[in-house]
């Protein structure tokens, strides 16, 4: 039985992925975690911004029922492997967490290497900043997880950016994990903490502007580009100060998922399809998750 | 080599699992995934007169074994669907349903009018009334729950197409048998069974239902006892084909509905966790007909003794 019969010309492209073999799973500081996957076809089709859908169950379970979303926070095509940074709160992050660590292949009748079932990479990614120019990276909390990815691939890449700014954001100085991991990269990395407890005292948004008038004062606004990926509350934010400034900056918005490819319609969020003209519902999984901050509609449609 | 060829009232369909509503965006959305045409049949997202926006989010909730959605019928209108969707669900090469939500009994009739017109009224192969969101204050639900306004919908829509009419019901009435009846007596040609269940999450550290409209519709495996014996019992008290809906996640899902009387099935909630299921549950389904000596998957139909 042939169930692919005629081929129907595709506009989209999801690598069919086998079983995501777990490399390593380990704590990276209180309460965060990185999981090193290998399935060489998601690892060569992902890019800064775009997410994987995890099944966070055995199969044959259905509770919990729904895949879970994550950021692609580093992929080596190369080596075939990509990794996932998260935090162990929810049932289904936690039984991610207890995936065991098999590093090596099983001897012939040894126990199977630990797998997970994922599917992806889906959404598109951050645009690249023109030669030359100040990328500004903004992230809160494990929104940071697609900023490694593009802070990694910019300092790769032969047109690099003047110079790359992270400014992450955390409510105190112990929450600032995976901030190592940016200072390990040849980019300028600064931090803010709600409590002072660290870095600039205040938002992270606060610690943007900041720089904006202290340190890049002066430059030519044009070559200033602007990424940030966060909670919702600081994605506005970050949209508010980039909309009263004029600055060009993409955003990478969340949102709860059912499916992560565009068939349920749970993540949307209003879009204008052209600047100035009236606001849709747009799918973040199939239209984003990065968006042009000018075309999101004011308070990024939260409702809460 | 056994068959999964099943009919469906007028319909043929060639094998007995159907895409749900809601559940496959307008085809386009799967192809990355596999060629829509493998289902028996294909089934769009509701499609009303006038666009909808849809409604605020968070528009999901996961719960034990199933989720709650208020997606609030989210779709571009009937003049797009026409215009930019329906021209590429044709090519798939599987029966074309159209799934119609009205705020009246108006609106179901002029969209069913319409497609009688365009390519001569060749261009679906059936329409599917929603009679039964219960995200909506207008998500046809109010139909849905009353047998003589179901009875009265469907009279109307049959009068103005030829095309099979298949009537989605609601679980949340006392008494769907009289419900299904009312359907059939109005002309309808298959019940399909049945839409979400209205449920609730609440937060209570917030005080607050997660979901912004308060109350959602129910799906997943959690459901799938109830609407198995809605399906059960509708298709005992009813003439009419059934296609059984509710929790489907595999090929022994697909049985069970099949022993309990559906004469096909649609899938739904599963396409979100594993967007090629379909795939897995046409091959078990050959299998299980192999391996139960069977040459025609119509001999399960209503086996329950």
């Amino acid at each position: 039985m042939t169930l692919e019969s005629t081929p129907v010309p595709c506009r989209r492209q999801i690598p069919e992925a086998g079983p995501s073999r777990v490399v390593f799973n380990r704590k990276v500081g209180p309460g965060w975690l990185l999981l090193r996957l290998e399935e060489p076809a998601i690892a060569r089709a992902a890019a800064p911004g775009s997410f994987v859908e995890v099944l966070c169950a055995v199969p044959g379970s259905y509770d919990p029922l729904l895949r879970r979303p994550f950021s692609v926070y580093d992929a080596d095509p190369a080596a075939g492997t990509y990794d996932l940074l998260y935090i162990a709160t929810g049932r289904g992050t936690r039984w991610m967490a207890a995936l065991p660590e098999l590093p090596e292949l099983p001897e012939e009748g040894g126990s199977p290497p630990a797998h997970a079932d994922v599917i992806g990479p889906f959404g598109n990614r951050f645009t690249p900043p023109p030669a030359g120019a100040t990328a500004l990276l903004v992230g809160g909390g494990v929104g940071v997880a697609p900023l490694y990815f593009f802070a990694r691939e910019l300092c790769a890449s032969r047109e690099r950016p003047a110079q790359v700014i992270l400014c992450m954001g955390a409510r105190a100085a112990d929450q600032l994990q995976g901030i190592e991991e940016f200072r390990k990269l040849p980019i300028r990395s600064e931090v803010s903490t709600d409590d002072g407890s660290a870095g600039f005292h205040g938002l992270v948004t606060g610690l943007l502007e900041h720089l904006l008038d202290r340190d890049l004062k002066g430059g030519d606004p044009r070559r200033i580009t602007i990424y940030g990926c966060g909670p919702t509350a600081m994605n506005e934010s970050l949209r508010r100060v980039a909309i009263e400034r004029k600055l060009w900056c993409e955003i990478c918005v969340e949102a709860r998922m059912a499916c992560g490819f565009g068939i349920c319609f749970a993540c949307v969020v209003p879009i204008q399809k052209s600047l100035g003209g009236a606001y849709y519902n747009r799918r973040i999984c199939l239209e984003g998750p990065v968006f042009d901050a000018r075309l999101l509609k004011p308070g990024l449609g939260e409702h809460e | 080599m056994p068959s999964l060829a099943v009919t469906l009232g007028p319909l043929r369909a060639k094998n007995p699992v159907f895409s749900a509503s809601g559940t496959f965006g307008y085809g386009e959305e799967m192809e990355p995934f596999l060629n829509p045409g493998v289902y028996g049949g294909i089934i769009g997202k509701s499609i009303s007169i006038k666009p909808r926006g849809g409604n605020p989010t968070p528009r999901v909730v996961e719960t034990a074994s199933g989720m709650l959605n208020s997606i609030g019928l989210q779709n571009p209108g009937f003049d797009a669907f026409l215009r930019d969707y329906l021209p590429r669900m044709r090519g798939y090469g599987t029966l074309l349903v159209v799934n119609l939500v009205g705020d009246t009994v108006d609106e179901y009739v002029e969209m069913a009018r319409r497609l009688e017109e365009v390519e001569g009224g060749e261009a679906v192969d059936a329409l599917e009334l929603n009679i039964s969101c219960p995200n909506c204050p207008q998500g046809g639900m109010e139909f849905g729950i009353d047998p003589k306004a179901t009875r009265l919908l469907v009279e109307r829509v049959r009068a103005a197409s030829r095309k099979p009419i298949l009537a989605k019901l609601t679980p949340n009435v006392t008494d769907i048998v009289s419900i299904a009846r009312a359907a059939e007596d109005g002309g309808a040609d298959v019940l399909t069974l049945t839409n979400t269940f209205v449920g609730m999450a609440i937060d209570w550290r917030k005080r607050q239902a997660i979901l912004p409209a308060r109350t959602g519709g129910l799906s997943g495996p959690a459901i799938k006892p109830l609407s198995l014996r809605l399906v059960w019992q509708v298709a005992r008290g009813c003439n009419i084909p059934v296609m059984g809906i509710g929790g489907i996640m595999n090929a022994d899902d697909v049985m069970d509905f099949l022993v309990a009387g559906a004469r096909a099935v649609q899938i739904g909630t599963v396409q979100f966790v594993r967007p090629r299921a379909v795939l897995e549950i046409l091959e078990d389904l050959h299998r299980f007909l192999e391996e139960e000596g069977l040459d025609s998957i119509e001999q399960v139909v209503g086996t329950i003794k």
